[in-house]
């Protein structure tokens, strides 16, 4: 048998190729030739099976460049090099390294690759997981891994780990409490040493993430070279249907959890000096300064907020039989908990979707190859399909509030755009850079209009 | 009528014996027929029985098991004959009740099944029971109808047609009161709480079914019986009738006789008309359909499969009826509103395409003459759990012609040939109950069923081969249904298996561009999946890597169906 510490000189190179470390940036700046000094201090350890294949559990206190980026919790199997297990084929970035013992070689690897050990794992998270017949892992997240559990569940084991309780535990259980429907009862989560560290729910087998369906919209539309409304592919009602559901989301949200009024100054102070700090050319101080007063006279004094999803968009939608469900509710990723459950604007949700619809268009766009419509046609089709589903989004939303078509929400939205691109910049900056001018040119159309 | 028909295999004739078999309607393939619009042998412009006897050889050919023939009663035609003047006669221009029976025993010949439309809900204003009722309040029919002295009792029930109707009451100056009527106001509707009018209507169904007839489309059967307070819809007391209905069918005739019911109405209160199996042995889907529709132009699955997962399972022995069009408009009244204006948006550019909720178009023409939509369609048709029926003239394309009144857009006479109208009639052309479609794209003189058969690559050879298909893998029928997780929202992909152990995988590309698919089939792990048209083998569902499904890519508008063959045991 290994001795369960002999891994441990592997795991800060281990974090480094990780996507999931520390926003990838680690990972990023190694590709990019550049040196990365990785911390990893070992918190718990559990040995969950001895022998082969061995299996690992531990929680990591890590650092990058000497400072604190976190708790990660890390699930390693270990099993002889020889014979070679399939499930490695391809998958480099999971192995931590050989290790000698029992007079033979070891792998240490990341034993989410390995359906074996996967069932072991689950088991000793989930009480009743047994007798399991499958495992698929679905492509890692940026702050989990998900595992199908016989096409039945989908259990989500945490990467970066926190105090407390975890958001996207606490969240659809109140919602559900107070009449939403458009998310789970129960999320099952396995908590462990002070954390939730896994959760469990149903899995939908037959539904579709609202960005793959968006983005086929698109494909439709840009293939049919005709407007939005005469395409095939029209997304316009599913805009709608999530606006309504997003409605049912915030009146449940403020029946469990209250409103808290904020002064509008406040409000528009936060956002604007989280848009300077950017320092993005063009929309520095004065620029800023200018929108926000022209912002100050569309909005009242006092500004109700309360607790939101926090991060929306069409990737953490899932359309199913059932109408469209939220089963997300961890929050943006780059936050730490308390900011997460901090109570914003029920606009910052409705904007989050907004700039959710810019994305997909101007990534769909982006990934065409040569076509026979010229750039300009597309251009113009992509800023019809997302003012159609801007439009139906946001008529569903009033209609699900029963909010007169005479409110203006205008000023509002914007502000809540303003502050979701903001965050989006500094989302790419650390994940993917080449995505940033996306983000960045809506803050200038925004901002500047 | 010489049409040139390739060979075929001759089917063998009808087991007499009764309850032979028993659920034969769970597998068949069903034809909706217009006997006015069939084939007119007499050249009185006006199709006629006989006319069905004369192209039994094409309706053997093309593969059909059951025909459903629309109303063929005596009738001032004001609806198509769904106002029936009397019960027990044949419409002269159609033939005589001798004539019905011999279209039965000539179809029983060839293995073909016969059902016909009954009417219960209502009658023709000119039936006698009606005639004698309007007289005055006391005489022996007086309470056969549903009659009122004021307009306003159930005014919250809604109208049906809307189009022509401001009332569901009409005002009898002869009776001095007003009468009830769901559907236009010459159909008044028979009064169920009058025993005798129960007790007819149940003579009425066993002089059709000593005839030889093996069973009956009951139109509008939910709107038997009117209740203060409610819709005048699926009533306890509608289903009590039916469920008397069964019971003499079963009592006096054995299994093997259908009950098909039109109820237009959502899944959870169509079931309804299933009882516990002791109701009606079919009811159409009406919902499905104009899913389908919305599901090809949103190049999405959801509209289908929402609507399934919708649908309560059904007792043993009971099946869908499917269709994809039918004599009526395509109706809209089991889509949202939302759903409605998009589908009329997209399907009926033309206002005049509209009729009362729904669009009086062919399938050609509302699927803008797409032969792969047309295909895909009938390939969802055919597989998705139910019973087909198919509509008459769909297999060879025809069209419709909007500019016609009410629903005849899509009754125009079926087109046999490039001859003077259309092979169907000798007639004068001034004579025919309706023109033909002279169009330049779905006329007559280029689309036909002899130009059909001659041209291998018909849309009437594939049809033909589809059926053939389906006949030989009863599992479409009989099978269970469970929709397979695919990440790709354009592509539809379900399992049909039965206890025969009989794995049929269906994947349907919702959308014109090519797709791609992953199939999560980890149930199905080391089976070969060999198309059905071809007989070729696929890879073998692997689960070597579980991160991915069984890959496959479709063309736009594409389908396959595959026999799943399990890994097959090592050989020695």
């Amino acid at each position: 048998m290994i001795e369960p510490t002999a891994i441990d000189e592997f795991l800060p190179g281990y974090l480094g190729r990780q996507p999931w470390f520390a926003h990838g940036e680690a990972r990023h700046r190694a590709r990019a030739g550049e040196r990365v000094e990785v911390g990893a201090t070992v918190r718990h350890r559990e040995v969950w099976r001895d022998g082969n294949p061995g299996l690992v559990w531990a929680i990591l206190d890590t650092t990058l460049d000497g400072e604190p980026v976190g708790s990660y919790q890390v699930l390693i199997g270990l099993r002889p090099s020889v014979p070679s297990p399939g499930f490695l084929i391809g998958a480099t970035s999971r192995v931590l390294g050989t290790l000698a013992g029992d007079g033979s070689e070891w792998l240490a690897y990341d034993a989410l690759v390995d359906p074996e050990l996967t069932i072991v794992a689950l088991a000793e998270m989930f009480d009743d997981l047994h007798g399991v017949r499958s495992v698929r892992k679905l492509t890692a997240g940026k702050t989990s891994t998900s595992v199908v559990v016989d096409e039945a569940w989908l259990c989500k084991v945490f990467r970066r780990v926190h105090e407390g309780p975890n958001p996207g535990v606490e969240l659809p259980a109140r919602l559900w409490e107070h009449g939403f429907r458009a998310t789970l009862e129960a999320v099952e989560s396995w908590h462990h040493r002070g954390m939730d560290l896994a959760l469990r729910r149903p899995f939908f087998p037959g539904a579709a993430n609202g960005l793959d369906l968006a983005e086929a919209s698109l494909r439709e539309l840009f293939a049919s070279g005709l407007d939005p409304q005469l395409s095939p592919g029209d997304f316009s009602a599913e805009a709608r249907r999530i606006g309504r559901m997003l409605a049912a989301m915030h009146i449940a949200s403020e029946a469990a959890y209250g409103v808290v009024p904020v002064a509008r100054d406040d409000l528009l102070g936060e956002v604007a000096d989280g848009l300077v700090a950017l320092g993005i050319d063009g929309l520095g101080a004065d620029v800023v300064e200018a929108w926000t007063r022209r912002c100050r006279d569309g909005l009242d004094e006092e500004i109700a907020t309360v607790r939101v999803h926090g991060n929306l968009h069409l990737g953490q939608l899932l359309r199913s039989d059932q109408g469209w469900l939220i089963l997300d509710f961890e929050g943006a990723p780059l936050l730490p908990t308390a900011e997460r459950r901090r109570p914003r604007p029920v606009w910052f949700d409705v904007s989050s979707m907004l700039r959710s619809f810019d994305y997909v268009a101007a990534m769909t766009r982006a990934a065409r190859v040569e076509s026979e419509l010229g750039d300009d046609t597309v251009e113009v089709g992509a800023a019809m399909w997302v003012e159609r589903n801007t439009r139906a989004f946001l008529d569903g939303y009033r209609k699900g509030r029963t909010m007169s078509s005479d409110v203006d929400i205008a000023t509002a939205v914007e502000v809540g755009e303003v502050a979701r691109a903001a965050y989006e910049v500094a989302y790419e900056r650390a994940n993917r850079p080449e995505l940033e001018s996306i983000p960045v040119a809506a803050l200038r159309r925004l901002v500047t209009a | 009528m010489t049409l040139g028909l390739p060979p075929a295999n001759r089917r063998p004739p009808l087991d007499a014996t009764p309850g032979a078999d028993p659920e034969w309607y769970r597998t068949a393939v069903f034809y909706e027929l217009l006997v006015r619009g069939f084939a007119d042998l007499n050249g009185d412009g006006t199709g006629e029985l006989r006319g069905i006897i004369d192209r039994l050889d094409y309706l053997e050919w093309l593969g059909v098991d059951c025909l459903w023939l629309l109303p063929f009663y005596d009738s001032p035609l004001r609806d198509g004959g769904y106002d029936i003047a009397d019960f027990f006669t044949v419409l002269p221009e159609y033939g005589t009740v001798d004539d019905a029976a011999e279209v039965i025993a000539s179809c029983h010949e060839r293995g073909i099944r016969v059902i016909a439309d009954l009417v219960i809900n209502h009658t023709s204003d000119t039936h006698p029971w009606f005639v004698e009722s309007r007289q005055d309040a006391t005489n022996p029919k007086a309470d056969w109808y549903v009659w009122g002295d004021d307009d306003q009792r159930w005014a919250d029930v809604p109208i049906v047609f809307s189009d022509t109707e401001p009332s569901n009451w009409t005002w009898d100056a002869q009776r001095g009161q007003y009468y009830w009527h769901r559907f236009f106001h010459h159909q008044p509707d028979l009064n169920y709480d009058n025993p005798d009018v129960a007790e007819s209507m149940l003579d009425v169904v066993r002089f059709w079914l000593d005839l030889g007839l093996d069973g009956f489309r009951l139109d509008a059967v939910p709107y038997l019986y009117e209740r203060d307070g409610t819709r005048c819809e699926n009533l306890p007391e509608t289903h009590a009738f039916l469920k008397r209905l069964r019971a003499t069918v079963d009592a006096e005739y054995g299994p093997g006789r259908v009950l098909l019911a039109e109820a237009n109405q959502w899944p959870a209160d169509v079931v309804d008309y299933y009882g516990d199996g002791d109701e009606c042995h079919m009811c159409f889907h009406f919902p499905l359909m104009p899913r389908m529709y919305l599901a090809v132009r949103r190049a999405q699955r959801f509209p289908i499969t929402e609507i399934l997962a919708d649908t309560p399972a059904i007792p043993d022995g009971c099946q869908w009826g499917l269709f994809l069009r039918n004599h009526d408009e395509l109706t809209l009244e089991m889509v949202t509103d939302d759903e409605r204006d998009y589908l009329y948006a997209e399907y009926a550019r033309d206002p005049r395409m509209k009729r009362n909720e729904g669009i009086a178009r062919r399938l050609f023409p509302l699927l803008d003459n797409d032969r792969r939509v047309v295909e895909l369609f009938h390939a969802m048709l055919f597989s998705l759990p139910g019973s087909p029926v198919l509509y008459y003239g769909d297999e060879i394309g025809m069209g419709d012609n909007i500019y016609l009144g009410d629903r005849d857009a899509v009754r125009t006479p079926m087109q046999w040939s490039p001859d003077r109208n259309a092979g169907f009639s000798k007639a004068d052309f001034a004579q025919l109950y309706l023109p033909p479609l002279m169009d330049p794209v779905y006329g007559y003189q280029a689309n036909n069923v002899e130009s059909s058969l001659r041209d291998l690559s018909s849309f009437l050879h594939w049809i033909q081969k589809m059926i053939a298909i389906r006949r030989q893998n009863p599992v479409f029928g009989t099978g269970t249904f469970e929709v397979i997780g695919v990440q790709n929202p354009a592509v539809l992909a379900y399992v049909r298996s039965d206890a025969a152990g009989e794995v049929v995988l269906c994947v349907n590309n919702l959308s014109g561009l090519a797709q791609p698919a992953e199939l999560t089939l980890g149930a199905y792990a080391g089976a070969t999946p060999i198309e059905m048209i071809g007989q070729v083998p696929f890879g073998v569902i692997s689960t070597d890597d579980p991160t991915r499904g069984w890959p496959l890519t479709l063309p736009p508008y594409g389908f396959f169906w595959f026999t799943l063959v399990p890994e097959s045991p090592l050989q020695p």
